[in-house]
């Protein structure tokens, strides 16, 4: 009905001139934004006397720099291959297991009654509303004791089904009819194998865009790696690393080339499943 | 376990047996092993921290030696500049009011993809970039935009009437706090738009349209009508903003390192445990501790007021 009526609503000419000024404001953030990246790729192909010269300004191109990139680049002994399988590693691997873990917890707590259930819902939600601070000292001391600073164990940390993405599952098994899962015991299946081939599946879009979030996250957060793996380094750190080592050694050409090249993977999966990221997050998001 | 019941969302129970207790379990301990190590120890530990110090390689209790030592920077400041909590805290709520405001402007943004501005598709997916892009990326630009060789620390010059040549904004103690808030606004303007988009795209069609046939302004439309309709992600989004109040700092890290006067609470926090070598010999990340205590402490206080009162000001609409 309202539809039909939607030619009736006409813009006032001061609501349309709010519009233009948004229109322009939002040009000129967006405009930053995609010249960023840019920027960055045309720094990586000019000479570092030209950058240092004139950081924006413009000068003679060298596609080689980007080669030189695998060759050259490297941070706390690693090369930049090494720190691209420690990306992948930590900040793929991670984020995979981690949202895996997730989706059997909040499956097997919205799913079966048994003793602790709500428990776990309970205390997740604690743990996500409670802003607790400083504890990265007792982290690190716990790692440290462990063995785990600087070492491929680090991965057992990113196991945490305790967190907001446990919430996104919860919501969407709940409301998952069991019926699905009758049918497949009434064939013979086990509980695995219902979870694994029933299940799971129909929960896959939803795995797909929390993956996908915590991915992008986890690959370029320098933080926590900074701190628990300064010496095996992920693609963040190691850049963040050769720009602190810039100071002695003036290779700002290499230094964007590889910030580039660090941008490519989240970049081309945000510009192939930018529709799929948005609408099943929001989907799946904060329930009202 | 005598009370454990499959078929839950069917009401149906069935008897118990090894198999399903076995399949708990199995999906059951890797996270709570890590919950429990990772989480409840670490936090447990971290309380037992503020109370301790190292000594010849083991650790000793001292009582409140650690809070007094924050409470006499949070008074009286340090000399020492990367130590000064009193400058810390005044900085971490300035950031904190900035992101509160940028709360506000990154609701309007989302409301005006929301109202398909000119362009909105494509700004929908350019505003989501400052979240791909590494911020480890983001400073190096930042950081050669105020480079010397470029305009920018020039302009400052002439709007300032600077009588002294301007090397970096980000090294003069002036303007540093300035440029890290700026790059917080550019960086923030769009913030929670995906968050923002989910919520406003289930408000019915009709009711909109129906306000605006009777010739509702989109600034009384914002405020009294699409507002209270997503008010419960209001709510949560401006309780965690307030519950990461101590949280609050730009790229300072990355930016200046704490240096020029720009050190904020969590960032002197995070720098003093990436400094530390061996948590047996130094002293300060039992400090961290102490200080990240008194701080949980008062944000979650403020959250539950802050929640609270939110709570009572506006019904929530049911739709």
């Amino acid at each position: 009905m309202f539809a039909r009526h939607r030619h009736l609503i006409r813009r006032t000419v001061a609501e349309q001139i709010t519009r233009a000024i948004v229109f322009v404001i939002f040009c000129v953030f967006a405009f930053t934004y995609l010249y960023l990246i840019f920027w960055c790729f045309y720094s990586g192909l000019r000479d570092y006397y030209s950058i240092a010269e004139k950081p924006f300004g413009f000068s003679k191109i060298y596609f080689s720099h980007y080669i030189e990139v695998f060759t050259t680049l490297e941070a706390s002994g690693s090369s930049f291959f090494e720190m691209i399988l420690n990306s992948l590693y930590f900040s793929f691997l991670g984020p995979l297991l981690c949202i895996f873990i997730t989706s059997q917890l909040a499956y097997v707590t919205s799913k079966y009654r048994f003793f602790g259930a709500g428990g776990v819902y309970f205390i997740v939600l604690i743990v996500i509303t409670l802003p607790i601070y400083g504890t990265q000292s007792a982290m690190y001391k716990l790692l440290y004791s462990i063995g785990f600073l600087n070492s491929r164990l680090m991965l057992l940390t990113s196991l945490n089904g305790f967190s907001i993405y446990y919430m996104y599952f919860y919501a969407f098994f709940k409301n998952l009819s069991w019926s699905y899962a009758e049918a497949a015991e009434l064939d013979g299946a086990n509980e695995w194998q219902i979870y694994y081939k029933v299940m799971f599946p129909q929960a896959l879009t939803m795995f797909g865009a929390l993956f996908l979030m915590l991915w992008i996250s986890d690959w370029n957060q320098y933080g926590t790696a900074l701190i628990y793996l300064p010496k095996m380094p992920t693609l963040a750190v190691g850049i963040y690393q050769f720009g602190i080592d810039m100071m002695y050694n003036n290779r700002s050409d290499l230094l964007y080339a590889a910030c580039f090249l660090s941008m490519l993977p989240p970049l081309i999966l945000f510009i192939v499943c930018n529709n799929a990221l948005m609408s099943n997050v929001s989907l799946g998001g904060i329930k009202e | 376990m005598k009370n454990l019941q499959t078929g839950v969302s069917l009401g149906k129970k069935k008897k118990i047996n090894w198999i399903h207790i076995l399949f708990i379990v199995s999906f059951m301990i890797i996270p709570v092993v890590q919950f429990l190590l990772f989480y409840v120890y670490v936090n447990i530990s971290s309380i037992f921290m503020a109370f301790q110090r190292p000594e010849n390689g083991s650790v000793i209790f001292v009582g409140f030696e650690n809070f007094e030592w924050i409470f006499e920077r949070f008074i009286n400041g340090s000399s020492n500049p990367s130590d000064d909590l009193q400058l810390a805290l005044v900085n971490t709520l300035k950031t904190f009011c900035v992101q509160i405001i940028m709360f506000a402007i990154g609701m309007f943004v989302s409301y005006f993809i929301y109202k398909k501005i000119l362009g909105y598709r494509a700004f929908r997916v350019i505003f989501y970039l400052p979240s791909i892009i590494s911020a480890v990326v983001v400073g190096y630009f930042y950081t050669e935009f105020m480079a010397p060789t470029n305009f920018f620390p020039d302009f400052l010059e002439k709007l300032y009437g600077l009588d002294y040549d301007l090397a970096s904004p980000l090294a003069d103690s002036q303007f540093a706090n300035k440029m890290i808030m700026l790059n917080l606004v550019w960086l923030t303007f769009p913030a929670n738009i995906i968050l923002w988009g989910g919520s406003f795209s289930r408000i019915p069609d009709s009711v909109v349209e129906s306000a605006r046939l009777d010739g509702v302004s989109w600034l009384r439309e914002m405020f009294q009508i699409v507002l209270p309709m997503v008010w419960p992600t209001f709510v949560l989004l401006l309780t965690t903003n307030v519950a990461g109040i101590f949280g609050a700092t730009g790229n300072v890290f990355l930016l200046t390192q704490g240096e020029y006067g720009t050190q904020t609470l969590s960032n002197w926090m995070y720098m003093r445990v990436q400094e530390a070598s061996n948590p047996f010999a130094t002293n300060t990340i039992y400090r961290v501790s102490a200080l990240g205590l008194m701080l949980t402490i008062i944000s979650c206080a403020l959250a539950l007021l802050f929640r609270k009162f939110l709570n009572s000001r506006v019904e929530e609409v049911q739709y």
